[in-house]
């Protein structure tokens, strides 16, 4: 048994890897369809989307790349699904110079689900520099003025989704699906002034600290991570990556909660060991 | 004839009783008192706000007609309808405060003008416009004769904003204070931090294993308080190293942290008398994409193994893989970062972590610049007055009052 | 061959060359590190170029005919100037219209809506009507955290006494939110690992010629060689 701790506490960094992998690959292989329960935080930005008349229109800022693709390019795909469904029109930028790709195949892939018309139905802004600049921009000359042309390079003034949605104050609903910091931005550049409403996702990284910006009113609700993105899933009955994801996510995490009680077990039993 | 009299008899009650039911559903004719039309206040300019007091008229199903016109002889153009139980002051704070009267007054804001009644595109709100006020219960209207008029201006202050602004400026002063402070006083009081003892530790240990130090200054540009606090600190290091004649290695995330950094460090070594010992390229710039640094860093670690790495400054999702790497190698890590969601990582891999404000505690500490210490200060002193608005606050509002959370309530 | 082929075997063999990092550094590593820090510098250097320069800069001053873009351009490149010390001080006008810009612009929103509104939300009634006893026990922990935690991060009084004692509650506060955020970050470590292992399993399909599994197999033999390789060449520069 004690040669047994010794090896724990010794254990080569390679064979955790091993087993990590295994943990992850074994369930994408073998899908064990772990029930998943829905948080009131993500049943919040679902029940927004839901209740807004059909025909509203949803900004979504993808505001992310692809080293956060994972998480959150499964949320895009769910919302805009979501949104399609509901026949809302969605508006779609990112603030990030690498993740411009990542938006556009989000938005074109699920708009060519739903057969929905560009410039009608969705328009794609893309990336342009300016951050906070170009969010003040968006609220006090206007979307259009903001971006003259759309990622494609066609004029935005004459598209028939900015007629009704000229400034940020007439959206309906932001949906921030952030990698970095850049919700605040939108709140105290956008929300603060322009006073819409605002939801969005985000990595597991910064989910922690997400809840208190829900405390304090920034957003009305949030998903967060991977399971964030799975439980948008089941709400909108479409179950896809997020969800598959999640069957390797537990196992993975049961594994890591036993590596950790096992080396603590080893570590606490060496010392008293080595004290004696 | 007694069957006439019964007859006008039944008739009259039938009418007497049910004359108020049906009056129920005709809108008062009692025109709402305080009819106004004001400038929008705490605004830029592009709209106007039409009050009028609450009344009797206040039921389901009524509606108040709001009409427009650029002149005082009309034409008149309804412009909206709003239900008579909605639409208050106290809906707008930001506009009218938090008083209670402010519920006993509708508020509409007006910010642009239709043309005609079909108009999708109206024109925003610029000049002198009348207003008229009249109500309906569905079917019937009623208009009040009584005209007004108000033209929208821009304000150069906006009141809600006032809390703000007092905050802003006692912190200020608060700030300004201490640095005057400080620079008569460099030695002002501030607690010791346990990390900064093991900087010079690490460096010990640098030069006796004969490998070189690394130093991160994060992925923030020089507009940063953190990479300001990571390049004092960095100063310091470096005429440490100086001394000990040992290396140091700064691969940097942004251009211009490069260009201030190989300045810090060639000072550095210029004070502590060895300034041909100064090396240039042990400064480089690698790129500013995140994880390209991470990957890059990583290389520099694996390669050249040095024995103590600093991490200072703000540092997002790669700070895991180069604090890992370190351990791989099996240096000596002390990380400061105000990145609160990196903070597990470095504490779990590093020796020493300096947590948030304790980087710029120890920049000061460090370096007893005026400037840096009298920001801490004055930013201690705030955090103190917080504190004690936290605890009163929350003593008050249990006890009812709702004083300390208008105080800070935004808009 | 087509591209979305060629690019899922570009992508399995690049992801596999950065995992291979976890056994030792080695030349796949390195030649994956180096070929992201070149595309990464080179797309960010062409988009800035297209979008920015071209695209909100040229195109607007000589095709739309905004001159007042000329100020922030002049602002803008006497930030150079900072390379030639004699006339560095021009510099400094742009650096005080950017941070005075930038400070009149954020801090007032950041005080706003970053300390008033979390003073705000924390000082509500603890007890208040129809309140149940979690949301009265979860106000009081909050008011304790909060107060604590600040407490450990006042620097002008030495941590003694009863200080000392409040700072120690506030450091195991701050030792709670950072495990729960390990977790999280934990959890979205394995979300990444996650959606690589997806990709390389889709790789590994007949759709991209067993991508994954063939470039798999090729790395592990050049890395047993060169291993091989290695070690003679370390054992015969012993000898020698």
């Amino acid at each position: 048994m004690s040669g047994f701790l010794k090896k724990m506490s010794d254990l080569d960094k390679r064979v955790i890897f091993v087993l990590i992998s295994l943990a992850v690959i074994i369930p994408l292989l073998y899908p064990l369809f772990i029930e998943i329960n829905v948080n009131p935080e993500v049943k919040a930005v679902y029940d927004t989307i839901e209740n807004l008349p059909n025909g509203s229109t949803v900004f979504l800022a993808m505001d992310f790349d692809p080293s956060s693709k994972p998480e959150l390019y499964p949320m895009a795909e769910a919302v805009l699904r979501h949104c399609f469904r509901k026949n809302h029109k969605v508006i779609g930028m990112t603030f990030w110079v690498t993740g411009v790709g990542l938006g556009e195949k989000a938005l074109t892939d699920i708009a060519k689900e739903y057969n929905k018309e560009y410039g009608t139905d969705y328009l794609y802004l893309g990336w342009k520099a300016g951050g906070y600049a170009l969010v003040i921009q968006m609220g006090e000359e206007g979307i259009a003025a903001a971006f003259p042309v759309d990622h494609y390079g066609r004029e935005t003034a004459s598209m028939p989704i900015l007629q009704k949605i000229t400034h940020l104050k007439n959206i309906d609903y932001l949906v921030e699906l952030a990698a970095g910091a850049s919700i605040g931005t939108w709140y105290y550049y956008g929300k603060m002034k322009y006073k819409f409403k605002m939801g969005g996702g985000c990595t597991g990284v910064m989910a922690a600290s997400w809840y208190n910006l829900l405390k304090i009113d920034w957003i009305n609700g949030f998903m967060g991570g991977l399971r964030g993105a799975a439980e948008y899933e089941k709400l909108i009955d479409k179950k896809s990556k997020a969800t598959r994801g999640m069957d390797a996510q537990s196992v993975s995490h049961m594994l890591i909660i036993a590596m950790i009680i096992l080396g603590n077990i080893a570590y606490f039993a060496n010392r008293a060991k080595g004290n004696k | 004839m007694h069957n006439m009299f019964k007859f006008f008899v039944l008739v009259t009650v039938i009418l007497f009783v049910s004359s108020p039911i049906m009056a129920q559903d005709k809108p008062s004719l009692t025109p709402p008192e305080g009819f106004t039309a004001l400038d929008t206040p705490n605004d830029i300019g592009n709209s106007i706000s039409l009050l009028w007091q609450a009344s009797a008229n206040d039921k389901e199903g009524i509606s108040y007609i709001i009409y427009a016109s650029p002149l005082e002889d009309g034409p008149w153009l309804e412009q909206d309808r709003v239900l008579s139980t909605l639409g208050f002051k106290s809906d707008a704070p930001q506009y009218f405060g938090l008083s209670e009267e402010n519920e006993t007054w509708h508020f509409y804001e007006v910010t642009s003008i239709k043309k005609d009644p079909t108009d999708k595109n109206p024109l925003p709100i610029t000049a002198t416009t009348y207003f008229k006020l009249a109500i309906s219960n569905g079917t019937d209207v009623i208009e009040f004769h009584s005209i007004v008029s108000a033209a929208p201006e821009g304000n150069w202050f906006d009141t809600s904003k006032l809390n703000v602004l007092i905050f802003v400026s006692i912190f200020s002063i608060l700030i300004l204070y201490f640095i005057s402070l400080a620079r008569k006083n460099p030695n002002l009081f501030i607690r010791h931090i346990p990390g900064l003892d093991a900087i010079e530790e690490t460096i010990g240990r640098a030069t006796e294993m004969g490998r070189p130090i690394l130093y991160l200054n994060g992925l923030l540009d020089m507009s940063s308080l953190s990479t300001i606090a990571s390049t004092s600190i960095l100063g310091k290091v470096a005429r440490k190293v100086a001394n000990y004649d040992s290396q140091i290695m700064v691969p940097c995330y942004d251009p211009i942290v490069m260009s201030v950094c190989q300045e810090v460090v060639k000072e550095a070594y210029a004070e502590a008398g060895r300034p041909d010992a100064f090396k240039e390229d042990n400064i480089f710039f690698i790129t500013n994409d995140q994880f390209a640094y991470a990957a890059a860093v990583d290389g520099i670690i694996m390669r050249h193994k040095p024995a103590a790495n600093l991490f200072m400054g703000y540092y997002y999702a790669e700070s895991l893989l180069i604090a890992e790497t370190g351990v791989a190698t099996g240096a000596m890590q002390i990380a400061g970062t105000d990145a609160i969601t990196q903070l597990p990582f470095f504490i779990t891999t590093c020796d020493y972590t300096l947590m948030g404000e304790e980087l710029y505690a120890a920049s000061a500490y460090l370096s007893r610049e005026p400037l840096q210490l009298g920001s801490l200060k004055g930013q201690d002193y705030s955090k103190g007055f917080i504190i004690l608005v936290l605890i009163i606050g929350t003593i008050a509002s249990t006890a009812g009052s709702a004083f300390f959370i208008n105080l800070f309530r935004t808009f | 061959m087509d591209s979305t082929i060629l690019g899922g075997w570009i992508a399995a063999g690049l992801t596999l060359f950065m995992f291979s990092s976890l056994y030792k550094d080695n030349p796949f590593y390195r030649f994956g590190e180096h070929l992201y820090l070149g595309l990464s510098v080179g797309y960010i250097i062409l988009k800035v170029i297209y979008a920015n320069i071209i695209g909100g800069l040229y195109k607007p001053l000589f095709e739309d005919h905004q001159y007042m873009l000329l100020i922030p351009t002049i602002l803008g490149l006497s930030l150079y100037t900072r390379f030639f010390p004699k006339i560095a001080w021009i510099s400094r006008i742009t650096f005080a219209f950017i941070v005075g810009y930038g400070s009149g612009l954020t801090i007032p929103r950041i005080i706003a809506g970053g300390i008033f509104q979390q003073i705000e939300k924390i000082i509500t009634p603890l007890g208040k009507t129809g309140a149940t006893w979690w949301e009265v026990f979860s106000g009081i922990v909050i008011i304790i955290g909060v107060a604590s935690v600040l407490i450990y991060f006042f620097f002008s009084v030495e941590h003694k006494g009863i200080i000392n004692k409040i700072s120690r509650v506030g450091i195991y506060f701050v030792m709670i939110a950072f495990g729960a955020s390990f977790g999280y970050t934990v959890m979205a470590r394995m979300s990444l690992l996650i959606g690589r292992s997806y990709d390389l399993i889709e790789f590994a399909t007949p759709k991209y010629y067993y991508a994954t599994i063939v470039l798999l197999v090729l790395m592990v033999l050049i890395l047993i060689l060169y291993e091989s390789m290695r070690k003679k060449e370390e054992g015969s520069e012993a000898n020698a």
